[in-house]
């Protein structure tokens, strides 16, 4: 084996133009390079210092130490870019999940999404399937199996991060809502003083963004933290990034929202007007009309949705319509992961096929009624009463939460606003 | 020459020289408690009492050479023998302070044996998993390996005297490997970047660089990385960018073989298996404060398991190893996720012999106020009598 010429100069350092000034790019490959004289002579003394070993310039050696390893080892890829070797992956899609520092592997969990541009990807952790950092700001998306731990259990911890306590039932039943991987998603908004994940900093004046959907058997997170001022210019792109998400094999997601754009309602949808009933125009699945109930209070137009309602004697109330394009897995489905929501257990087909009826979009929809069962809804407790109505092209939600004495006050004006919804010609 | 010789022998063996030297250690000790506020344990231990030289920095900027611990515990170790033992008077009233010297010699041996052969790392797993190696917590290696259905064979190159190197450029082969590897611009902490497309003709062939960063407190959170170039016979260059933070190793194929390098953590292999069945952490109510940690773990050793509990304060010894139970995490996984335990893993071939040394000097010590007790007792009953 010929290795008479194997031995290429020395490495060229330098700094990469443009790039940060510590920045240090590789050797050039084939190219001859001098070293400058003075560092030459910088390498020669401190070679001399040092005993002439172990300084820089060039060596060569024989590797001596084997090891003999008696288990296979993971096949390797040589096909696999440095960005995925490192970890860094490609824009939008998530590779497999790997060990790295010596941790275990992680199952894969492959999603795709789009991320601004003006976001630093950075290597992924175990947890951290997506992994952003934008200035002093830090964006991760991590994914995990089941429910994990439930999502309030998740949002209390995040609150705890924030030197916040819990959320009660009822501010919990009334957090924003909205559509993220074809399922209800929760976003929270947390402002304090960020303690990090295990209470080893104390950081004023930050703000915590959190999304929670479930997907396809996993829970999905996706936060960002960072001073309040800067997560207040990023809130757009965060809402962004969490709509872009879906399954890495599956279509692009039904709204593609570009970054730095406000995202509220679903494709092509114009914003919701403040007359009674919604208009949608152009590409909309269609135009909804209703004639709201007295005492409901229409609020700001919010991001995935197509109005909120804000009732009760306290304004502590919401109720929520949304529009989204096909059917989004039928009834069932939907009835089940509002149950899940609530800690219910799952219905099978026979038993979502016997719930309630009533009128709506000139149709009917199912009427989801989920109460405290433990008599709870004389005691109050979180609770929730919606409709849904699945129709070829397109699906309506309408979803009322809060306190259970509450929510059951206002059931028959809610039916009576799902019964005067119309598709307008 | 041998009065020369001899005037060595007495300041070598000289009370001024043991004075002299405690003085020094106590001024390091010190300079290197304050050192390790800013640098971290691990560095300031290799600097200061692992060396033979320190440079300390005074006032920030005037650099002051000082006799490392190393070098001091190897002086004293001379000294001690010297004069503590060789040249010192042996009578009934000198063999006890005779014996604790000799005590303090076998302490400091056993420092010495800890320093040069004793390993550390740990072992991270999941239940279920099981592990018959462990990582190096600091120590990294460069790993060359040729893919394989069954057993094969690992080429390692201690990276470490790479990082001690300060630079430069190495290259390493091997008759078993048909490539030459050649290894650049080693960085004891780095992150790579991607860099934009106006800079990254001189990267790796995708655009990637590695960013010098500056060692951290806790060394174990340094990651190193490299460049590499394999160069194959007939010249043909593979680029490569190694980093210990990387999910999969540098592969490329070659004569029809997948050959991979990778820069890890060192890993050292055990002569028995430990199997994890269960971990269990608690937490003082509302607090992160641990009040339990524990593991159950299996210990498969040629054919035969036991199983054996590994606890907070309870580590498992077996053959010279000792696991013990650090830490769980991941330390941001939500309620529900699951949970890995790390453990501690030690090897020390002189791990007993501190114990036996304190014995010695502790017999030592006891005769030598002994036979001053019995000394003391005979002189005053003899001026009672008087």
């Amino acid at each position: 084996m010929p290795r008479a010429d194997a031995v290429s100069p020395a490495p060229e350092f330098r700094n990469a133009e443009g790039s940060d000034a510590t920045m240090l790019t590789p050797p050039a490959l084939s190219r001859v390079h001098r070293f400058p004289r003075l560092a030459s002579v910088s390498a020669l003394i401190v070679w001399a210092a040092t005993g002439g070993c172990g300084s820089g310039g060039e060596r060569i050696e024989t590797i001596t130490e084997t090891r003999e390893v008696a288990h296979p080892v993971a096949p390797s890829d040589p096909s696999l870019t440095t960005a995925e070797r490192l970890g860094a992956r490609p824009q939008g899609r998530a590779a497999q999940g790997g060990g790295g520092m010596g941790m275990p592997a992680a199952a894969p969990v492959p999603y795709a999404w789009d991320a601004p541009d003006a976001w630093t990807s950075l290597p992924p952790t175990q947890f951290r399937l997506a992994n952003f950092a934008i200035g002093e700001v830090e964006c991760f998306l991590s994914a995990l199996p089941g429910a994990a731990g439930g999502v309030k259990e998740n949002l209390d911890r995040w609150r705890g991060q924030m030197s916040q306590p819990p959320y009660t039932d009822a501010e919990f039943a009334a957090l924003r809502r909205g559509r993220a991987l074809g399922a209800e998603a929760v976003f929270v908004e947390i402002d304090g003083v960020y303690t990090g994940m295990a209470g080893e900093t104390q950081l004023a004046d930050y703000t915590m963004l959190g999304m929670i959907a479930p997907h396809e058997g996993r829970t999905v997170f996706v936060k960002m933290v960072g001073p309040t001022a800067a997560v207040a210019a990023e809130r757009a792109r965060f809402e962004a990034f969490c709509a872009s998400l879906r399954a890495a094999d599956g279509p692009a997601p039904m709204q593609p929202t570009p970054p730095g754009t406000d995202l509220a309602l679903p494709a092509g949808h114009p914003p919701a007007s403040d007359a009674v009933g919604a208009t949608a125009e152009g590409a909309a699945p269609a135009e909804i009309a209703w004639v709201a109930p007295e005492g409901w209070q229409r609020m700001p137009d919010r991001p995935m949705r197509l109005a909120t309602f804000s009732l009760g004697p306290d304004a502590t109330m919401e109720c929520v319509v949304s529009l989204w394009d096909g059917r989004m897995g039928g009834e069932a489905a939907n009835v089940n992961l509002w149950r899940s929501q609530f800690g219910a257990d799952p219905l099978d087909d026979a038993a979502a096929a016997a719930l309630p009826r009533i009128d709506m979009l000139g149709t009917t929809g199912v009427l989801v009624e989920l109460m405290p069962d433990d008599g709870g809804e004389a005691l109050g407790g979180p609770a929730l009463i919606g409709a849904i109505c699945v129709l070829p092209e397109f699906s309506v939600f309408v979803k009322m939460t809060g306190d259970a004495r509450e929510v059951a006050s206002q059931r028959e004006a809610l039916i009576a606003f799902c019964g005067s919804m119309r598709v307008k010609e | 020459m041998m009065s020369f010789l001899k005037r060595v022998i007495d300041a070598l063996a000289s009370y001024k020289l043991a004075c002299l030297l405690f003085v020094l250690l106590l001024l390091l000790t010190f300079l290197g408690t304050l050192e390790q506020v800013e640098h971290g344990i691990y560095e300031v231990t290799q600097r200061y009492f692992e060396s033979l030289v320190v440079i300390y920095p005074f006032l920030g900027f005037i650099p002051i050479p000082l006799p490392g611990a190393y070098l001091l515990l190897a002086l004293l170790s001379l000294n001690l023998f010297l004069g503590g033992v060789v040249r010192m008077r042996k009578n009934v009233r000198t063999y006890g302070i005779l014996i604790a010297h000799i005590g303090i010699l076998l302490l400091i041996a056993a420092g010495f044996v800890k320093h040069q052969y004793a390993r550390e790392g740990y072992i991270s797993l999941y239940e279920g998993e099981r592990a018959h190696e462990y990582e190096s917590y600091f120590d990294w290696e460069f790993a060359i390996w040729r893919d394989a259905d069954g057993p094969t064979r690992e080429y390692l190159i201690d990276a470490d005297r790479l990082g001690r190197s300060r630079g430069g450029r190495w290259t390493f082969r091997h008759p078993e490997i048909p490539f030459d590897l050649t290894v650049a611009n080693y960085l004891r902490n780095s992150v790579p970047r991607r860099l934009d497309a106006a800079t990254a003709d001189a990267a790796t062939d995708d655009g990637f660089a590695l960013e010098p960063l500056p060692l951290e407190v806790e060394a174990e959170a340094n990651l190193p990385g490299a460049y590499a170039i394999l160069r194959e016979p007939d010249g043909t260059e593979h680029a490569a960018l190694l980093w210990g933070g990387a999910r999969h190793p540098f592969s490329v194929e070659i004569d029809g073989a997948v050959w991979s390098v990778d820069l890890r953590r060192q890993r050292r292999a055990m002569p028995f298996t430990i199997a994890l069945n269960r971990f269990v952490h608690a937490f003082h109510p509302n607090t992160t404060i641990p009040s339990k940690f524990l593991s159950e773990v299996t210990r498969i050793e040629e054919g035969v398991a036991q199983d054996v509990q590994i606890s907070m304060n309870e580590p498992m010894r077996h053959r010279g190893y000792t696991l013990y139970q650090a830490s769980w995490g991941p330390q941001d996984a939500p309620p529900g996720a699951p949970l890995f335990s790390t453990f501690a893993v030690a090897w020390d071939p002189a791990e007993d012999l501190p114990l036996w040394a304190c014995v010695v000097i502790t017999i030592g010590l006891v005769f030598h106020f002994g036979v001053m007790l019995t000394y003391y007792l005979r002189r005053e009953s003899r001026r009672q009598a008087s």
